[in-house]
């Protein structure tokens, strides 16, 4: 005889036969052109020095005690998607020298220890390392983890380049070698105005500046420091800021964000997100079927930018290097542009170079600088990096402003045509803004 | 209906269905906690592992994402029945199944840093518009907008808590491992098979987070850090939904998603996590009066 089902079981049927309808409407496409394909197109360089004024002996192999460096670095923990970006193009730059028949003839060595992305544990990394008497060292990932490290590797006499250090107002003192330049100037308080008003300079520079902008920052010094100064250029500008919201590091869910600025439908949204938060605030958008008129994000992570494919399209980043000209075009950049997707690829990392890559290899290229003239002595190079000007692959440097930050190298990235160009200001820029929200 | 009313209707709907993703999540750990007696940290990895093994099977092998749960599924029962055997072994009591299960939680995220690197892994390129284009609501609601993958979480976790509710009320089975948690030793002695049992509930939970994972690598960015980002409100809901009740975890988690959703819409977003706890402080402290006044209402019927 014939039982009409109870309720729970034509529920769960129902369910069974949603699950395999949405089976039926998804599925699984492949991209037209892979992060594969385009690494496949980085045209082979041609092996040089990686700093101006050293010689490339190609096949002599360096001998002798090696001239170690040691730096702690997030391998694991929330910071280790950069962390391991910087152990990547230290073993890069190390392996470079080598090739080019190391340091006076004495081999690089790279030293590095995990600091699961705890300041406590960076301090202690360091007097390690020191303890373990490398020659030199390399600053850590984060501006908390410099200043962690900044105590025991100044106290020893070491010099300190960093690649990107996130908290440039707490002065470390003249054994300081900053490669993401920002400030250049004497009043801490004021480090991030250079690169606010790089912004705005970008924005007016179209012909369309914003008449409004909405903020939504993570609670992340670096960008809070930086939204305070965006927000007072644009308000002097004549921008109306519509909204202006925080949130948690590591938020997930955008929903609510994404609807306060559909509510506001600002010119430009300002996302100042690290990491993912671009990613999840565009499926945020999705999920509203809304579209922002324009947007800034101050340090998405690459991949999180690649992975929205053409919705980037127009977003405009913060950046210090592109791989354009004129930046990109040296036989150094080529160099390191191929050698690093490479290497990238290799570990799993965004194969293609862009603030952070750079800022690293920047770092060394003021370190191993500071080495061939100064030699195997850590005074040496501090006095000697203090009085010169060093040529990076971001530009030229000089620390001879506040906690030795000489000028701002803060620049506007745009996506255009899914790939990241410079362009602001425009001595580097590879490529116009376009900007009309 | 008005913007403000119709983006609190969104902002709740948006909640409600991200809060059927951390039910999912919590199912597994309140069947466990409840029934088991076991507070498995280690839950949220296999979600995350779950997360990880979609995304490799979809992006190496071009699966789709429900057919990875052929392979997903078995292998994490699999991994469930493995932890709670080696429970069994040591003859772990409940604060040493917290600690390993946590340690187990620790080590997990480092072998997902070694195996897939640290860095950002996203599937949302790879899927077909079917999966990523919004779908707005039939009428009288048109306004409102809901992304499949989002119901996908719905479909996943009204069918995994259903069963699970469905199985522990309406079973044979089901009223075993109720019997179980009463006390163990007399439902041994009344002829429930225990170890088979425990065994048998450990792997379905374990089971439910490579579905959970499924849902998750659909629905976000991977890093080897989410579970860090979920704990908060998996663990509330599964304490505010009662221990042991599948139901009750999911329903949780939806009000808790949408209360954070509704706060976030008008209050600095980044207090939305202090509401969750604060909710789930406010429903502790307030149990010691609702049980006085339920008993001073019970002995004022009886008297």
């Amino acid at each position: 005889m014939f039982h009409a089902p109870r309720p729970a079981v034509r529920g769960l049927a129902l369910s069974a036969a949603a699950v395999l309808l949405l089976t039926a409407c998804g599925g699984v496409v492949k991209d037209d052109k892979s992060a594969d394909d385009r690494v496949a197109e980085i045209p082979d360089a041609e092996l040089v020095a990686p700093i101006a004024g050293m010689e490339c002996a190609e096949g002599a192999a360096p001998t002798g005690d090696p001239i170690v460096v040691g730096g702690s670095l997030s391998l694991t923990g929330p910071l280790a998607p950069t962390g391991t970006l910087h152990d990547a193009v230290a073993e890069l730059v190390v392996d470079w020298v080598n090739e080019c028949g190391g340091i006076d003839g004495r081999p690089l060595e790279w030293k590095v220890i995990d600091d699961q992305s705890t300041p406590a544990t960076v301090t202690s990394n360091y007097e390690r390392l020191i303890g373990d008497k490398v020659d030199f060292v390399m600053g850590p990932y984060g501006g908390a983890a410099t200043l962690a490290g900044a105590g025991p590797v100044t106290r020893a006499g070491y010099a300190y380049p960093t690649a990107t250090n996130g908290a440039p107002d707490k002065l470390i003192g003249e054994n300081h070698f900053p490669a993401w330049q920002m400030g250049g100037v004497d009043d801490p308080t004021h480090m991030f105005d250079a690169q606010a008003q790089t912004l705005l300079d970008a924005l007016e520079s179209s012909g369309n500046p914003p008449e409004s902008a909405f903020f939504a920052t993570a609670k992340f010094p670096t960008t809070l420091s930086y939204r305070g100064s965006v927000v007072t250029a644009l308000e002097g500008a004549g921008t109306t800021i519509e909204g202006d919201v925080e949130y948690d590091l590591g938020t997930t869910d955008f929903s609510s964000i994404a609807i306060r600025i559909q509510n506001a439908d600002p010119d430009l949204v300002y996302l100042g997100g690290i990491g993912a938060d671009v990613t999840n605030l565009y499926q945020a958008f999705d999920a509203i079927g809304y579209e922002p008129r324009s947007i800034y994000v101050s340090l998405p992570a690459p991949a999180a930018v690649a992975a929205l494919g053409d919705k980037a399209d127009g977003m405009m980043i913060s950046s210090i290097y592109e791989d354009n000209p004129p930046l990109g075009d040296t036989p150094i950049a080529r160099y390191f542009t191929k050698t690093y997707s490479e290497v990238a690829q290799r570990d799993d990392l965004f194969p293609f170079v862009e603030t952070q890559a750079a800022a690293s290899l920047a770092a060394w290229q003021i370190l191993l600088t500071g080495i061939t003239e100064g030699g195997v002595d850590n005074a040496a190079v501090i006095a000697w990096l203090n009085a010169n000007e060093v040529d990076t692959v971001v530009g030229k440097l000089s620390f001879d402003g506040f906690n030795n930050y000489g000028i701002d190298i803060n620049r506007v990235a745009q996506v255009q045509d899914g790939k990241r160009v410079l362009v602001w200001p425009e001595d580097v820029a590879g490529a116009e803004l376009d900007y009309n929200p | 209906m008005s913007v403000s009313s119709l983006a609190l209707a969104q902002t709740l709907l948006n909640g409600a269905l991200l809060g059927c993703l951390f039910g999912s999540i919590a199912l597994g750990l309140s069947v466990k906690w409840g029934h088991l007696g076991v507070a498995d940290f280690f839950h949220l990895s296999l979600t995350l592992l779950g997360a990880y093994l979609t995304y490799s099977l979809v992006t190496e092998l071009l699966w789709d994402p429900f057919l990875t749960l052929a392979v997903t599924v078995p292998a994490f029962f699999a991994v469930g029945v493995g932890v709670q055997w080696l429970f069994h072994l040591i003859d772990a009591q409940p604060f040493t199944t917290l600690l390993i299960t946590f340690a187990l939680f620790i080590v997990t995220e480092s072998v997902v840093s070694m195996i897939w690197s640290p860095d950002l892994l996203n599937l949302r390129p790879l899927l077909s518009d079917g999966f990523t284009t919004s779908i707005r609501l039939p009428e009288p609601l048109p306004q409102l907008a809901v992304q499949p993958i989002d119901l996908v979480a719905l479909v996943c976790a009204a069918l995994m808590v259903g069963l699970a509710a469905y199985t522990l009320r309406s079973t044979r089975a089901g009223r075993a491992v109720q019997a179980m948690r009463q006390d163990a030793a007399i439902a041994e002695t009344l002829g429930v098979r225990v170890l088979p049992l425990t065994l048998a509930v450990s792997g379905l939970a374990a089971a439910t987070a490579a579905v959970a994972g499924m849902v998750v690598s659909l629905r976000m960015p991977l890093t080897p850090t989410l579970p860090l980002q979920w704990i908060g409100i998996v663990v509330v809901a599964t304490m505010l939904g009662g221990l042991g009740r599948p139901l009750g975890a999911l329903v949780a988690a939806v009000v808790l998603m949408m209360i954070q959703n509704a706060w976030s819409l008008w209050f600095p977003p980044q207090w939305a996590p202090a509401v969750t706890f604060g909710v789930l402080f406010l429903f502790l402290a307030l149990q010691p009066l609702t049980r006085i006044a339920r008993e001073r209402f019970t002995s004022g019927r009886t008297a």
